[in-house]
């Protein structure tokens, strides 16, 4: 029984953690983000199987692990007032090719992050067209998503780089 | 009507004919799951301590130990022998399940003289007078490659003489 009541603690305890720590640092895998992931699942395994070697202790876990994660999921589908709570909510960060300097500061990055974080997804740097009507989203992932209006010609190649259609909804001006 | 793009078909992908399946096989293995979790809520895979008694003229014997445990897992067990009369040689003959397959970490207090008899170990502890309480407490842990059901039967002796017994068994889940 024990094992069970671990598993669910740390389930609910990462996700807290995950949620305080904020979408800003988990999108950027830098060295150390990388090496904290890692430190904190092993420490995450110790509490949870502590001494239990066994076949039947790890089935316990994942089982505990897989329905925790099914409900959340089914909480977040079923009661749309809880999803900013359980999911957080995207946040625009580019209005019009202008950096709104509140939201940017709020989540932590620099203009030069965000630059390159657009650079990355699309063919040329969205904030140097000053006629664009291009929208940063930080979405709830964490990573910020370049968005246009209806009429950019570009918007199909776009789009990709919003997989997520809640994501994508705000764009559409 | 918007064309589908390539090997997409609109009865199968879009109206999803023949594929309610696909809804209720994640259904029942979530019922399963939360079935397997409701056991392991119930102690039914470890390692919860129950509590077994017998009682004689003599003396009464309380075992306190899991009926269910897990590879690597480390627990105590606990005999308590309440002596209703002087007991000289006070002694605990348990199975050799309690052995096999376990770790025995520490074990107290100590015996003064651990024999086997036909496979089982008998235990010499000093004596006990009447109305006083002799426990004994062995810490175990499951060897990793241990699965399976060991008898763990224990039984009281004063001086050679059986007093009482208690059926105990131990289910080792792999």
């Amino acid at each position: 029984m024990d094992i069970v009541i671990r598993a669910a603690i740390v389930f609910i305890f990462i996700w807290v953690l995950m949620r305080v720590i904020g979408r800003r640092e988990l999108s950027s895998m830098e060295p150390f983000d990388l090496i904290m992931l890692v430190m904190i699942g092993d420490l995450v395994q110790q509490g949870i199987t502590q001494n239990d070697f066994s076949v039947t202790g790890m089935l316990l876990v994942g089982s505990t692990v897989a329905l925790l994660t099914v409900a959340l999921s089914y909480t977040n589908f079923r009661f749309p007032r809880l999803r900013p709570v359980l999911e957080g909510e995207p946040v625009i960060v580019v209005q019009d090719g202008k950096p709104i300097e509140r939201n940017l500061r709020r989540n932590r990055i620099t203009l030069e992050e965000l630059h390159a974080l657009a650079r990355g997804q699309q063919p040329r740097d969205p904030f140097t067209r000053s006629t664009s009507r291009h929208r940063s989203i930080l979405a709830r992932s964490g990573i910020p998503k370049v968005c246009t209006g209806r009429r950019a010609k570009v918007k199909s190649r776009i789009l990709p780089a919003c997989p997520r259609l809640t994501t994508c909804l705000p764009c559409r001006t | 009507m918007t064309a589908l793009p390539d090997q997409l078909d609109r009865k199968r992908h879009v109206e999803l004919e023949s594929r309610g399946l696909e809804v209720w096989l994640p259904r029942a293995g979530v019922v399963v799951l939360l079935a397997f979790l409701a056991l392991a809520l119930a102690n039914v895979f470890g390692q919860k301590i129950d509590t077994a008694r017998a009682t004689a003229a003599a003396a009464d014997l309380e075992l306190k130990a899991p009926d269910a445990v897990r590879p690597g897992l480390i627990y105590e067990v606990q005999f308590t022998v309440t002596a209703k009369q002087a007991l000289e040689e006070p002694a605990l003959v348990l199975d050799n399940g309690w052995f096999d397959g376990f770790t025995i970490n520490t074990m107290s207090p100590d015996h003064e003289v651990w024999v086997q008899r036909n496979g089982r170990n008998v235990l010499t502890y000093g004596p006990v007078a009447a109305g006083d309480e002799l426990v004994v407490r062995l810490q175990y842990q499951v060897n990793p490659t241990t699965f399976g059901t060991r008898e763990q039967r224990v039984a009281l002796e004063d001086g050679g003489s059986p007093i009482l017994a208690i059926d105990h068994d131990a289910v080792v889940f792999p």
